[in-house]
């Protein structure tokens, strides 16, 4: 039985593959090996809604769901917070999540531009 | 009495400067868990001798005199004193709330991260309470969440470390996890956020942030080689020399080369003992002058 966070993860690996977004129904069959119902697809896509993850384009119906950034993008955010680039105590901060800068976009920008370069 | 009053104040100017500068200039870690009692101590204590301080002041003119004073009521007390007062209360509060506001803050932020984790790691095949995450960097951290707090890798530190170094590794994780060190940083974080002007409030959380590393190493030694150990975090080091600090890693290193020294429990008590007086003594003071009225 996958837990609800394990479905979030394979609905965004697929909506951040697809090109134009993807309906709850898309979803549905594209994981197909995880036998879900409706109902659940769009449970996670709430979820993943209100964690900035995803959005919705209602312009058509049914709704189509689309990433809001890139997986590299997150990745980047990620890392941001876990590797304090400054500091001498190797990371431990950010480990801890307690005192990672909100201001230190200069390495999270940089980090962005050199995997853009990359891919 | 202003004299109590004084040397409280002193006593907060000597645990805000001197001591932490002279504590950050001798890092020494041959017994962590003794030096981490005594920057707990110290902390504590230079906020409750500041604030005893200035409540001794604010109610002097209750205290000044002898034998039963005439103004033994509030009135006696002039717009110094309510400002003396407001200033004890404020300071209090302020250090207070900075401990529930950062709380907040860290909660908040963890729980953030714990999204991005769960959507961009896979949980590991091997390894229990563990994910993997898909970057070159070598990245090894934990997050204390759940029961069992989670362990994150990058699948760089694992293709450059052999299975031994990231097993020691992950036991160090764990130990911080074990060991509950989030809430060990916690209230440092939060004076070093409230205070940012004061350096002892940055070298404390410095210092303590380190004590926890090589605390952690020391537990990790129980399960794990220190051999082991002390090579993931030379080739971390070396392969990460930006994100890792090079004189912690030196710490660390030597610390990990040698058998753990032994803690003096002479030194212990002495540590145990001067703590408790410096935390307990300020409040007394402060007590026994305002119940002297
Ligand atoms: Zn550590």
């Amino acid at each position: 039985m996958a837990t609800l966070g394990e479905l979030e993860r394979s609905v965004m690996n697929a909506l951040w593959n697809s090109v134009d977004g993807m309906t709850a129904a898309d979803l549905r069959v594209a994981l197909a090996d995880r036998d879900l119902a409706l109902t659940t697809v769009h449970t996670v896509l709430t979820r993943l809604e209100k964690k900035g993850f995803a959005r919705r384009d209602r312009s058509e119906r049914p709704h189509r769901y689309l990433a809001l950034s890139t997986r590299e993008e997150h990745v980047a955010e990620l890392m941001n917070e876990v590797l304090d680039q400054a500091s001498d105590r190797q990371a431990v901060l950010a480990r801890f999540l307690g005192t990672v800068s909100d201001s230190d976009t200069a390495f999270l920008s940089r980090l962005l531009q050199r995997r853009g370069a990359d891919s | 009495m202003l004299f109590s009053a004084v040397l409280l104040t002193a006593l907060a100017v000597v645990l805000a400067w001197p001591i932490p500068r002279l504590f950050a200039r001798y890092p020494g870690s041959r017994d962590p868990a003794a030096r981490l009692l005594l920057w707990q101590a110290i902390g504590l204590a230079g906020g409750l001798s500041l604030t005893s301080a200035v409540l001794i002041l604010a109610f002097m003119p209750f205290t000044r005199a002898p034998g039963p004073a005439e103004g033994g009521s509030l009135s006696a007390l002039s717009w110094w004193n309510w400002l003396l007062v407001g200033l004890g209360a404020a300071l209090l509060l302020r250090l207070l709330s900075s401990l529930v506001i950062h709380w907040i803050r860290v909660q908040r932020q963890r729980r953030r991260h714990a999204a991005l984790v769960a959507v961009l790691t896979e949980p590991s095949q091997e390894l229990p309470h563990t994910r993997i995450l898909k970057v070159d960097e070598l990245v090894a951290y934990c997050l204390p969440q759940g029961q069992h707090g989670t362990t994150v890798l990058s699948t760089g530190l694992i293709a450059a470390l052999s299975p031994a170094e990231r097993d020691a590794v992950v036991a160090h994780e764990r130990a911080h996890l074990r060991s509950r060190h989030e809430l060990v940083v916690l209230p440092f974080a939060a004076w070093q956020h409230a205070l940012p002007f004061l350096p002892a409030a940055r070298q404390a959380l410095d210092q303590v942030t380190r004590l926890i590393e090589v605390m952690a190493d020391d537990v990790a030694r129980r399960t794990v080689p220190a051999d082991d150990l002390a090579a993931a975090v030379r080739e971390m080091s070396r392969l990460q020399a930006g994100h890792y600090s090079r004189t912690l890693s030196a710490e660390r290193l030597a610390r990990l080369e040698h058998p753990l020294p032994r803690p003096s429990g002479a030194l212990r008590s002495a540590v145990v003992i001067v703590s408790a007086a410096l935390v307990v003594s300020p409040p007394v003071v402060a007590v026994v002058e305002l119940l002297s009225v």
